[in-house]
């Protein structure tokens, strides 16, 4: 094995999270360098640049690695979970596939204990990270339409996404109920963006975006990074982090794209591999000081899984909401049932996103398979009922952090280069499938309240389980965390960890950009500490 | 058993003509653009399975051969008793139904790639927004809450 030369930050990852800590720490005049296992991305092959994109959903754009097996993928035993994870492997990592759905924490989410009596207080707060929020919504380019009354004022944003007919009919819906809905916030580009393009509503967000409006990191954070001096290095798989005399992390052991391992020396390291890759990293950089895993003496890494269980509601209509235009996971949103009402019989909340209606394939085939479109002499007529006239909601259930819903080790299953793979025990709470139950009883309130003819609902939905957090969580006291409030590891002086690993509760919304704000509030520390050095 | 490949890719043919026939203003799939759909993504297996089912279910007649009831009666049986197969073939033949540009057309869907020309959408009414505002706020603000108020 090479050593390689010392670097002064050593990132692991190219994702949501360690794209904009890149950034950060580039712009500080830090000399970087990122390790990502996946390599980039090419936008002319992305598959709405092909008429048969809704292939690609089930094969190589697949949400599970399990299913896609792409070469820079891990596999994931989650056989043992109602919810299959989903992620993605490239520079820009999960934000390749994922919808840009873009809302922040609300400031209640940071003091879940205080207000709510469950589990704990966060050791930073909305108002803490506003200036990160606002930061990351200018690097990212998100649209929005500013007075929502769900949250405190949110300025500079992009005009929304276009609502279309569905999101105007459902908006209708909701005001017949007298309930919260706004436009969707997105980190999607609706003007040009810090030379982005602006969306032209290609609709599979969530196949990768090939206009570039879309704001995965590898089109918003990483061409500034680079441009700042950060180097990174792709077809790079860290199968764990090492240890020096001091106990300080010295850096890590990777394999190369042609398999051959390396050593690369850091006098720090950051890791941002996500909630199920950092803490399957630490757990695999076990070693005599640290015999269960990397600054793992609270015994907290891999425990508190949050995986944000998600169902389903759909409506069907009479009119023609041409449903399947537009970005697939943003139109408008609600927030009527985010804050705790205990009357509700749980705590906490969750969101209500409605989703754009179902291509033509994925019409005819969730019709099929749920005997709603019949095989025979009906089977036109049925698709035509249905093609663009479906609305779809998806109800995003605030998960409260269990001990017990974990990742750990796979005691069999490796990835290519013979590293363990993760294995996900989780099981939903009680809270969780109480609200869910109210999620999907509201969800079809609202469609019938839109005037839809029949309404359907299930959850949780299997192959959604994009927001990984709570695996190694912050807080101020290292028996009951694994980073400090600035994201440093209690057990390892120089080892941060800047992904939603460290969410301490999971909120009700998509997690994106509260942990990119997280990410650029640790960045800033860890420049502030250098400079006090 | 091997179903000898005359008699699949009539019995094929008229599978499709029975599970998606042609409708007013929609046309349908043939067999061998089934049969090609599936070999170029390489899932033919799906078809040949069926197939053989099809062949065993119906020894002393061909499938083709029989009247339409008949078929009918048998098809509902074969879906009642090999789920799986039949699931994996009408999903194949699916796939490819949904992915012809003719099919598209007639159900109004773009079949051209979404890059690099997008798709229009409606703003939509903002003014239907007004109503939300007015309520007001609905956030809680740990920071203005009362000690009393933060007690659960």
């Amino acid at each position: 094995m090479a050593g390689l030369p010392p670097v002064d930050i050593l990132i692991v990852g190219a994702g949501a999270t360690g794209a904009a800590v890149a950034w950060r720490l580039g712009q500080a005049g830090l000399d970087v360098l990122c390790l990502e296992q996946g390599e980039h991305m090419d936008p002319a092959h992305y598959p709405s640049t092909r008429p048969d994109w809704e292939l690609a959903r089930l094969q190589d754009f697949h949400v599970s690695p399990n299913v896609r097996r792409r070469e820079a993928d891990y596999p994931i035993n989650d056989s043992d979970s109602p919810i299959a994870i989903a992620n993605f492997n490239a520079v820009g990592g999960s934000t390749i596939l994922f919808s840009g759905h873009f809302p922040r924490f609300h400031p209640s989410d940071f003091r879940v204990r205080s207000l709510d009596g469950v589990a704990d207080d966060w050791p930073i707060d909305y108002q803490q990270l506003a200036p990160y929020f606002a930061l990351n919504d200018r690097m990212m380019g998100v649209s929005g339409l500013g007075g929502d009354p769900a949250y405190p004022p949110i300025d500079g944003l992009l005009p929304p996404v276009p609502m279309g007919r569905l999101g105007a009919c459902l908006g209708r819906g909701f005001n017949r109920l007298g309930w919260h809905w706004w436009p969707a916030y997105a980190a999607i580009a609706t003007r040009p963006h810090h030379g982005r393009p602006p969306c032209i509503n290609l609709g599979p967000c969530n196949t990768g975006c090939a206009q570039g409006a879309k704001a995965s990191t590898d089109v918003s954070y990483w061409p500034a990074a680079r441009q700042s001096g950060v180097r990174l290095q792709t077809g790079a798989r860290v199968s764990r982090v090492t240890l020096d005399a001091q106990g300080k992390a010295s850096g890590v052991l990777y394999f190369d794209a042609t398999g051959n391992e390396w050593q690369q020396l850091a006098r720090l390291v950051v890791l941002a591999c996500n909630g199920v890759g950092t803490p399957r990293l630490l757990l695999n950089s076990a070693c005599p000081a640290f015999p269960d895993g990397l600054a793992n003496r609270s015994g907290l890494v891999g425990r508190n899984l949050m995986l944000h269980p998600l169902g389903y509601v759909e409506g069907l209509f009479d009119e023609a909401l041409d449903s399947q235009l537009g970005p697939q996971g943003c139109s408008i949103y609600s927030h009527q049932f985010y804050e705790t009402d205990s009357a509700r019989g749980f705590l906490r909340g969750y969101t209500m996103q409605v989703l754009r209606g179902p291509g033509l394939l994925e019409t005819a085939t969730s019709g099929f398979l749920r005997r709603e479109i019949p095989p025979g002499p009906g089977f036109a007529a049925a698709l035509r009922e249905r093609f663009g006239h479906l609305a779809a909601m998806g109800i995003i259930v605030e998960d409260l952090p269990d001990p017990d819903n974990r990742v750990t080790l796979d005691g069999e299953l490796t990835d290519s280069h013979g590293i363990p793979a993760p294995k996900i025990h989780y099981t939903l709470g009680d809270n969780s499938r109480r609200m869910l139950a109210h999620g999907l009883e509201r969800g079809k309130e609202v469609m019938r309240a839109a005037g839809a003819r029949r309404t359907a609902a299930f959850g949780p939905v299997r192959h959604t389980g994009w927001h990984l957090m709570g695996t190694a969580r912050m807080g101020n006291d290292p028996a009951r965390a694994v980073v400090d409030a600035r994201g440093r590891c209690h057990d390892v002086d120089n080892l941060y960890i800047v992904d939603s690993s460290v969410f301490v509760t999971s909120g009700g919304v998509n997690p994106a950009s509260t942990m990119q704000a997280i990410a650029l509030n640790i960045a800033d520390g860890i420049v502030a500490r250098r400079n006090a050095a | 058993m091997t179903n000898p490949p005359e008699t699949g890719d009539r019995t094929l043919a008229v599978l499709l003509d029975d599970l998606l026939p042609p409708a007013v203003g929609v046309p349908t799939i043939d067999a061998p653009r089934l049969a090609e759909f599936a070999a170029r993504h390489s899932r033919s297996a799906p078809l040949a399975r069926l197939l053989d089912i099809v062949a065993a279910a119906s020894p002393g007649t061909p499938f083709a051969d029989l009247d339409a009831a008949a078929r009918a009666a048998l098809l509902s049986r074969i879906r009642r008793q090999h789920l799986a197969a039949f699931a994996d073939f009408f999903l194949l033949a699916i796939q490819c139904y949904c992915l012809d540009p003719a099919v598209r057309q007639a159900f109004g869907d773009d079949p051209a790639a979404p890059f690099p020309n997008g798709r229009s959408l409606p703003d939509g009414d903002l003014e239907l927004l007004e109503a939300v505002y007015e309520r007001g706020p609905l956030f809680r603000d740990p920071h203005a809450l009362t000690d009393k108020e933060q007690t659960p």
